[in-house]
């Protein structure tokens, strides 16, 4: 358990900032994700808080002290690798010792600690075996068993489920939750995937290209994202320029040629510029009964129309040139089916004054 | 086609098929002709020989006849079985190991150097590791006077340092045949390593790093058993182009240094006695075939374990 702190940290390639002035923390048995599209730089903050990457600039605090230039072998840091990086010629057991060996850990005991640490992955069956002979989710969790048994100070781990099958991968998050809640180890999480970075974070640093763009729970960044770029990342595809209109109650917002319902509690100056985000689930759509805007809703015409199983996804072009997206249920739904749409119908997009957030 | 229907009985096919799926495959294509003239090739040119010879050293030694004869004795082995011919045979297993070792070594070591480099560099690396191959073997070796022999480079500046008082005989010695051998070597060595580093996942020796390993640590541990097979390939390789090479240690070694292939050529061109020449072949080749077959035997026992191929079936 160790408090990780990176202060300014930057890293270049020739001309290319990879890694820009990033500064996070995550306290004692915190779990802290770096979430962000591919390239964004979150394998290369994570090998310079391992020690396998110089950073150009700033440092990496471990419980306060300085290990920016300590190699990776004396930063006592557990990590899993994108690849995993078993060694193949080793057993199970044998890759898990060799960290313990390094640290010339007597060998009755190290034996011991080994085979404690595969039963908390569930793997004491299989430790004569080589990575080889092993499935995906098996060699996931020796190569977490391997960096966990050294019990580090912190554990990184680098999009570890990227290769699993959702299944199994749904299953390896809880099993990862559960490990790191057990342990009380503070962890260092990257992944692409907003679900995932949702399901087991503390604390998400949102990514992009080389920045931290939002820091905070799951909860903040996902509700209320602090740039487009965050809300689009969570989910929040509908994006409408607009400009806030101060009424009696909680004002209107100006946008797409209606005037729209303005989220609670938002006090601005009148036509002030906001722009408002909207979740694809959150928009209801109905057929639009006569020509002309309806109070509180968006007119438009469906131009694309998919359907999912569960539910069907509709593209929905607004008078204004920008589209919507529509994420509605199908099938039963009080007592009725859920009507479909078709592509080129006149329909209403309207949500309730909460769905929306100003970003 | 037609060379399944000329190997085997029409029934026998089926069970040939199912056990060896890869030959059933290139059976059942006409791309499997295009082996044939391959399959010739060897056939004629290096299968044949070697059995004709074989076969001439069966026969009882008669200067300048190279024709078979009906006679069959071990005339020719026998006399084999003396100080000079076991000591010559020694001579050349000494000088092809002492070879590959050192090859072995440096190419590890090459290898090692050229993976760390940056992909851009790499390809002008290898063509200067390569740079051996492309000069004639005489050129190389006439090099290799200039530079070791009495008047030589090295003796030269040996002198003017005062290091040595009269010149060093260096050339025409076993260690000369060695540097030789060693210098012509080591592309093969270098490149079956690099091959084996090649399919190294990078993060591996980090993940050690982050295990608490050492550099070298991380190289003995997890790099150097991944190169097994790269390095057992370039033993191979190496070992048995040594034993059967005969430029250098006909124009480096002294008349002291004398290996199989020199004493093979002796007989064939100086006193034309094939079938002693013949029964030299089989020591060569039997010697090289059971080493190798040894190390590479006891090797692959070592490795067989965790060397196999993902999605096998475990054990
Ligand atoms: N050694 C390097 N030399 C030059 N550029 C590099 C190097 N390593 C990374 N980069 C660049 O830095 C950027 C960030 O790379 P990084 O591997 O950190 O991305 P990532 O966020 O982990 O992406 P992914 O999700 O695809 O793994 C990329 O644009 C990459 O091209
Ligand atoms: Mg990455």
């Amino acid at each position: 358990m160790a408090h990780l702190q990176l202060d300014g940290i930057g890293r270049r390639y020739g001309h290319f900032q990879a890694v820009d002035s990033v500064s996070i923390e995550a306290g004692p048995g915190e779990f802290l994700t770096l979430l962000g599209p591919s390239g964004c730089g979150k394998t290369t903050t994570l090998r310079i808080v391992a020690g396998l990457v110089e950073p150009s600039t700033g440092r990496v605090l471990l419980d306060g002290r300085d290990v920016t230039r300590l190699g990776a072998a004396q930063r006592g840091i557990g990590m899993v690798f994108q690849s995993l990086a078993l060694f193949p010629h080793m057993t199970v057991a044998q890759n898990v010792a060799f960290g313990l060996r390094m640290r010339r850990v007597a060998a009755g005991e190290a034996a011991g600690r080994v085979r404690r640490m595969l039963e908390v992955v569930r793997l004491g069956h299989l430790a004569e075996r080589y990575p080889s002979q092993l499935s995906g989710g098996q060699q996931q969790r020796v190569a977490l068993a391997r960096a966990l048994v050294i019990e580090p100070s912190i554990l990184i781990l680098d999009e570890p489920f990227g290769a699993l099958d959702r299944k199994l991968r749904e299953a390896m998050q809880v099993e990862l939750r559960r490990i790191t809640r057990e342990l009380g180890i503070t962890s260092l999480f990257v992944t692409h995937d907003q679900e995932e970075a949702l399901l087991l974070s503390d604390l998400i640093a949102v990514m992009n290209g080389g920045r931290i763009e939002q820091c905070g729970t799951p909860r903040e960044v996902f509700e209320r994202p602090a740039t487009p770029f965050v809300a689009d990342f969570m989910g929040v595809t509908n994006i409408l320029e607009g400009r806030f209109v101060a009424g009696n109650e909680a004002g209107r917002i100006a946008a797409a040629g209606a005037l729209l319902p303005a989220p609670p509690g938002c006090a601005l100056p009148d036509g002030a510029p906001v722009r408002l985000g909207i979740r694809p689930e959150r928009i209801a759509l109905r057929p639009a009964a006569g020509p002309g805007p309806a109070e509180g809703a968006l007119a438009g015409e469906v131009v694309e129309a998919i359907y999912h199983g569960s539910n069907s996804s509709y593209r929905i072009a607004l008078p204004s040139g920008g589209t919507l997206t529509a994420v509605r249920p199908n099938g039963q739904e009080e007592g009725q089916e859920a009507p479909l749409f078709a592509v080129g119908q006149p329909v209403l997009a309207a949500w309730e004054a909460g769905a929306a957030t100003l970003i | 086609m037609t060379v399944a229907a000329a190997g085997s009985l029409p029934g026998e096919a089926v069970p040939v098929a199912k056990g060896r799926p890869a030959l059933a495959a290139a059976l059942r294509h006409p791309a499997a002709l295009l082996l044939l003239p391959a399959c010739v090739a060897v056939a004629a040119g290096l299968l044949l020989p070697i059995l004709y010879l074989l076969a001439l050293s069966l026969n009882p030694p008669v200067t300048g006849e190279v024709a078979l004869a009906g006679e069959l004795t071990l005339r020719n082995y026998a006399r084999l079985l003396d100080w000079f011919y076991f000591s010559v045979l020694l001579r050349t297993l000494w000088v092809s190991a002492v070879t590959t070792a050192i090859s072995t070594v440096l190419g590890v070591a090459v290898a090692h150097s050229l993976w760390r480099t940056p992909p851009h560099r790499r390809g002008l690396l290898v063509v200067v590791v390569l740079a051996p191959l492309l000069v004639s073997i005489v050129a190389r070796t006439f090099g290799w006077m200039l530079l070791l022999g009495d008047q030589g480079l090295v003796n030269a500046v040996l002198l003017r340092l005062g290091l040595v008082e009269a010149p060093l005989h260096l050339m025409f010695t076993q260690g000369a045949v060695i540097v030789g051998l060693v210098h012509v070597f080591l592309p093969f060595m270098v490149l079956s390593v690099l091959a084996a580093y090649d399919r190294i996942d990078p993060a591996i020796p980090e993940a050690a790093g982050t295990l608490g390993a050492g550099p070298f640590t991380v190289f003995r541990e997890t790099i150097l058993p991944l190169l097994n097979p790269g390095i057992a390939a370039g033993v191979t390789i190496v070992f048995s182009l040594a034993m059967s090479s005969y430029v250098t240690p006909a124009l480096m070694g002294g008349s002291g240094a004398g290996v199989l292939t020199t004493l093979i050529y002796q007989q064939l061109v100086v006193t034309y006695d094939w079938h002693f020449a013949a029964a030299l072949v089989a020591v060569l080749l039997a010697s090289t075939l059971l080493l190798l077959g040894a190390v590479l035997y006891h090797n692959a026992r070592r490795t067989r374990a965790w060397m196999t191929r993902p999605g096998s079936a475990p054990r």
